[in-house]
């Protein structure tokens, strides 16, 4: 379960004082494939970097299980991120100079309990990819390999922002795709961040934010598979 | 001017960088003009003085010389003027009886006086000169009397001036090592005041002085006079010295030295030229020394900037690429960007050159001056500066200017669209060292800093170059110290065994000698000035000392050196003989001890014949190397009392060694000096090499400091956002810093390789600088080594923990965001 009490996140101070997240809550089961969605600038990705422990609430509560990730020191956040957490960038964030292998290998440093990394990029569908740098790979693949790395650490948490933004609608549908199989064979909550409104018939769950407030909150009771969502 | 406000701006936002590019730059530059200004001044001084007062060419020795002789040297090509005097040695009648040494001169053209106070030397004057630094340390002054006795007759002669003489830029350094000025006086005077009434006297006691070495000092020499011949005119003084000065020879010195020999034939019984003179040779050991510093390490401390520039520019100008490819796009003319760029790295690195010349030349010297002025007596002391000083600047900047631009212009030379278009991440390359079967094990983040410095070619070069010249730099720095120390504990606890050393009166007579022998268990040492050569060379003749003393009593012959079995007898010795490896080593009957230095000088092993004799004998002595034995004091030869007498000469001891304190107040003692004084001295005979050793590890510190975090802010700034990555997804602060901390740990290991072989030859070059006064052993001390090591990677994790909070302050939603 993550539920977001109450949480405020505010930039600046004065004149250039902005409400990123005002007094936004919300609730969601574990395991659900939850999408966000609002208008540029609306806070999404504030809400996303909150709720993965790499920025600090201004005010509220944001409890993972019974964690309340609010009161956690930066020793604690860090070990929060390095166990709980999974992240898939937008711009995929590779290491350029390791290999698509040794990109995820290196998630052994932070977690021991790896899955091996050769068995998550076979399941990504890398299998033949191993030894390539990033710069070899397509956008798509660069993005699995994100995949791979972020869920070889069986993460409760994949946080998504904006997984496809980069990448063409087909490649898209893949990388959605398996981030939903992810959710549902895995039993990890995924909360991916989009501008994409059609994605929402897929999820479990979608937030609709706007100007830093929740907007909505839905629960969809049998979503349909992403391949027949109608874009 | 829009084009300058970014110039600016650029600088403050890479304010580390430039800092410490400046302060590279600085330091190189200061540190080059500061001691070549240091040693330029003091070879400038040194010449000057040298000149003006018409040092001598030649020092020729022996006796009675004659109007005739003189003649006879002055017509010989090249020389300008000949003077004779007469030098004698007696003791002042001050508190502790100071020695004294007479030079009565006819004339003041050759090594003429340079007045401090009073009046102008002139040779018939009754009165006498003293040298400024004894007259000082005895609180003399002009005006005041001082009397001693020459020949029987007692002297109480009225001071006229205090002078310099350019033959005593170097003091002798006595038996304690330091100079005791106030233990050694210089007195000139015309040769007419010299007493007359008892010449017989006179000639007898001129005959018992003994030959005060020219190697460890002072290269005054009297011999005797026997039976001096007085013509029937009356009084004729037994000149002993001829000096003559022959500007135009002072390139082929040694062919003057024969053309003399050939004139005077066995009448000139040594003769000295002046670059073995100490007056000049130390002075010019010492400033060959410091140029070896001046010259080896700034080199690479200016190669070391420019290659920092070249690093922290490409750094900049492909982060600013795009925005140079809009002003491109603008219109603004590739020239004035080029100039925009070559700007940063000029005007940093001559703002830096330039307070370096400015600050170097007037400060450094002044470190050294304190150590310098106690050995080396100057009238004056030049500043030295030279155009070069502020033009090195230029050439540095200049160099820096243009790889600056070599490194922009790849990127100016795009069209605007492709320089606008975001950079491609470089493309790495897997390494041949991936096949080798450990690579795979190897942690993720090794494999990682492999790649990362292979990408960055420059800079991993950079901190390569930059670790070997620190690691050169600190070894020769540790190597200086515990190379002193060594000598100083293998002189004074392996060699010498002794607490006291009392210098025997020249007077001295047999029986007081025994006496004093059984009295204090003492050894009995005799030391002399000799010369050596390979047979019937005279080119290749060196100066030494020969020491000649009984090998641990009865039995001593049979405790050969090898190890444990030298036994008690050997540890008792007063005085010891160690090998080339320094092991103490046994001295026999028969045995030519010839030492390490000489040797080395000859190109003689055991076994080659050689010829010596003494100073002021004129045949020579024939003999062979029977074993190399090594001393860091005494270049010479080391024997017997019997082996001595085997060449027919007779065992006259000069000094007694005991375990035991010799009173000052004995009958037949000269002066006593303890071990504890001894050592003192040396040690302060080696402050300026201490001094000289701190400067460099100060030096060497900073230089790596400032290396080694602009190389990590550069690697940094590259890999920001991958190490900002690492954190959001859970590395923790320690890991990476650890990883910037592996890539230089590494490089600097890299570097460190050659350093040490780098160093080692520049320590080497210095201490064979020291002009063959001292032989220091080279040795690579493996704890230097490892010290080294040490402070190389202490310095990078200094550099590391300056990371710690930039780690910490990594913006992680920034990584997130579309990469610049
Ligand atoms: N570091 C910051 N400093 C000041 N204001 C910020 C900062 N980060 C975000 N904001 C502001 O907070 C608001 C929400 O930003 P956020 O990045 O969460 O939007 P978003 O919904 O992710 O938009 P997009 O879809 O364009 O990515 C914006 O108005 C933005 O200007
Ligand atoms: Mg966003």
């Amino acid at each position: 379960m993550i539920r977001f009490e109450k949480v405020s996140k505010i930039y600046g101070q004065g004149e250039a004082r902005t409400a990123a997240l005002d007094d936004a809550s919300f609730e969601v089961e574990s395991g659900s494939f939850v999408v966000v969605l609002g208008p540029s600038g609306a806070g999404k990705s504030t809400l996303l970097n909150l709720l993965g422990g790499m920025d600090d609430a201004t005010a509220g509560a944001i409890l993972v299980g019974s964690l309340d990730i609010c009161t956690l020191n930066e020793k604690q956040l860090t070990r929060f991120r390095a166990e709980s957490v999974g992240f898939i960038f937008q711009f995929y964030n590779l290491i350029p100079t390791l290999t698509v292998l040794e990109n995820v290998e290196l998630m052994r440093m932070v977690k021991r309990s790896c899955l091996p990394a050769a068995e998550v990029l076979d399941q990504v569908g890398l299998g033949g990819h191993l030894g390539k740098f990033p710069s070899q790979l397509s956008g798509g693949e660069q993005q699995r390999v994100s995949i791979a790395r972020a869920i070889a650490k069986r993460p409760e948490l994949l946080l998504c922002d904006e997984p496809t933004g980069a990448l063409d609608s087909d490649t898209g549908v893949h990388i959605l795709k398996l981030l939903q199989d992810i959710a549902r064979t895995h039993k990890t909550t995924v909360v991916i961040v989009t501008h994409n409104a059609a994605i929402a018939e897929a999820a479990d769950v979608v937030i609709r934010v706007r100007d830093g407030h929740i907007e909505s909150t839905t629960r969809e009771p049998a979503p349909c598979d992403i391949t027949e969502v109608r874009w | 001017m829009i084009l300058l406000r970014k110039m600016g701006r650029d600088l403050l936002g890479h304010k580390a960088q430039f800092l410490s590019l400046f302060l590279i730059s600085l330091l190189a530059v200061g540190f080059y003009t500061g001691i070549t200004a240091e040693y330029r001044g003091m070879e400038l001084s040194g010449r000057d003085f040298f000149e003006e007062t018409n040092l001598a060419t030649l020092w020729v020795f022996g006796e009675d010389f004659t109007e005739d002789e003189l003649e006879a040297v002055a017509a010989l090509e090249d020389v300008e003027q000949v003077e004779r005097l007469l030098l004698y040695e007696t003791q002042a009648r001050l508190p502790d009886a100071p020695a004294l040494t007479v030079r009565y001169r006819e004339g003041d053209e050759i090594n003429r006086l340079l007045v401090w106070e009073g009046a102008a030397f002139v040779p018939d004057d009754e009165r006498i000169w003293l040298d400024l630094r004894f007259a000082e340390a005895r609180g003399l002054t002009v005006g005041d009397s001082l009397s001693f006795t020459v020949a029987g007759t007692s002297v109480d002669a009225q001071i006229a001036g205090l002078v310099y003489s350019p033959e005593l830029v170097y003091p002798e350094l006595g038996d304690s090592l330091s100079p005791d000025y106030g233990a050694h006086g210089h007195v000139f005077t015309g040769i007419g005041n010299l007493p007359q009434p008892d010449a017989a006297a006179l000639a007898e006691a001129a005959a018992t002085l003994s030959a005060t070495t020219a190697t460890q000092g002072d290269a005054t020499q009297a011999a005797g006079t026997e039976g001096a011949a007085l013509g029937s005119r009356g009084f004729q003084p037994p000149f002993n010295q001829l000096v003559v000065y022959a500007p135009a020879a002072i390139e082929h010195q040694y062919s003057l030295e024969e053309d003399v020999e050939g004139v005077l034939g066995s009448r000139a019984a040594t003769i000295l030229v002046q670059e073995n003179h100490p007056t000049a040779s130390t002075l010019w050991a010492e400033c060959e020394q410091h140029a070896i510093f001046a010259n080896a390490f700034p080199v690479l401390f200016m190669f070391i900037a420019v290659l920092v520039m070249l690093s922290t520019m490409s750094r900049l100008v492909s982060k600013q690429a795009t925005l140079i490819g809009t002003m491109k796009a603008l219109g603004v003319q590739r020239g004035a960007i080029a100039a925009h760029y070559v700007g940063y790295g000029f005007l940093i690195m001559l703002a830096g050159g330039l307070l370096g010349a400015a600050l170097g030349p007037p400060f450094v010297p002044e470190l050294f001056k304190p150590s310098i002025t106690r050995f080396f007596t100057l009238p004056y002391w030049q500043t030295y500066r030279e155009p070069f000083f502020f033009i090195l600047p230029f050439v540095i900047a200049l160099a820096g200017a243009l790889v600056s631009w070599l490194s922009s212009r790849r990127i100016l030379a795009q069209a605007p669209a492709e320089a606008m278009r975001p950079r491609a991440p470089r493309e790495a390359r897997h390494s041949p060292l991936e096949a080798l079967p450990f690579w795979k094990r190897l942690s993720p983040s090794l494999q990682l800093t492999e790649r990362d410095m292979r990408r960055n070619k420059l800079r991993s070069v950079m901190s390569v170059v930059s670790s070997m010249g620190v690691s050169a730099l600190l070894l020769v720095a540790f190597l200086s110290w515990s190379i002193m120390d060594e000598m100083v504990s293998w002189q004074y606890s392996t060699i010498n065994n002794f607490a006291s050393r009392a210098t025997l009166a020249e007077d001295g007579d047999a029986g007081e000698l025994r006496r004093l022998t059984e009295r204090y268990e003492a050894l009995p040492l005799m030391e002399q000035a000799i010369e050596i050569r390979l047979p019937a060379s005279p080119a290749s003749k060196v100066t030494g000392t020969l020491q000649a003393f009984e090998s641990t009593g009865p039995e001593g012959g049979e405790a050969a050196g090898n190890g444990s079995e030298a036994g008690e007898a050997e540890n008792e010795a007063l005085l010891r003989v160690t090998d080339p490896e320094r092991r103490i080593r046994s001295l026999e009957d028969d045995q030519v001890l010839m030492s390490y230095g000489v040797a080395r000088n000859l190109g003689l092993g055991v076994g080659e014949r050689f010829e010596w004799h003494r100073y002021g004998e004129g045949g020579w002595h024939e003999a062979t190397v029977d074993a190399i034995n090594r001393n860091p004091l005494v270049w010479g030869l080391t024997m017997t009392p019997d082996t001595l007498e085997g060449f027919g000469i007779d065992f006259e001891p000069t000094a007694l060694l005991s375990a035991r304190m010799i009173a000052a107040d004995e009958a037949g003692v000269q002066s006593v000096v303890s071990a504890e004084e001894i050592s003192a001295g040396m040690d302060l005979m080696l402050e300026a090499m201490v001094m000289m050793a701190s400067v460099m590890i100060a030096v060497a510190v900073l230089i790596s400091i400032f290396t080694l975090y602009n190389l990590s802010t550069l690697t940094f700034s590259e890999m920001e956002r991958e190490l900002a990555t690492l954190k959001v997804v859970g590395f923790k602060r320690r890991q990476i810093v650890m990883l910037l901390f592996a890539q230089n740990l590494i490089l600097s290991v890299l570097g460190f390789i050659p350093g040490i072989p780098l160093g080692w030859k520049i320590a080497d070059l210095m201490f064979n600088a020291q002009g063959g006064t001292l032989d220091m052993a080279t040795l690579l001390i493996p704890s230097d080594v490892l010290l080294t090591l040490a402070v190389v990677w202490g310095l990078c994790a200094v550099v590391a923990l300056l990371f710690i909070r930039k780690v910490a302050r990594l913006d992680m939603v920034g990584s997130l965001k579309a990469p610049e």
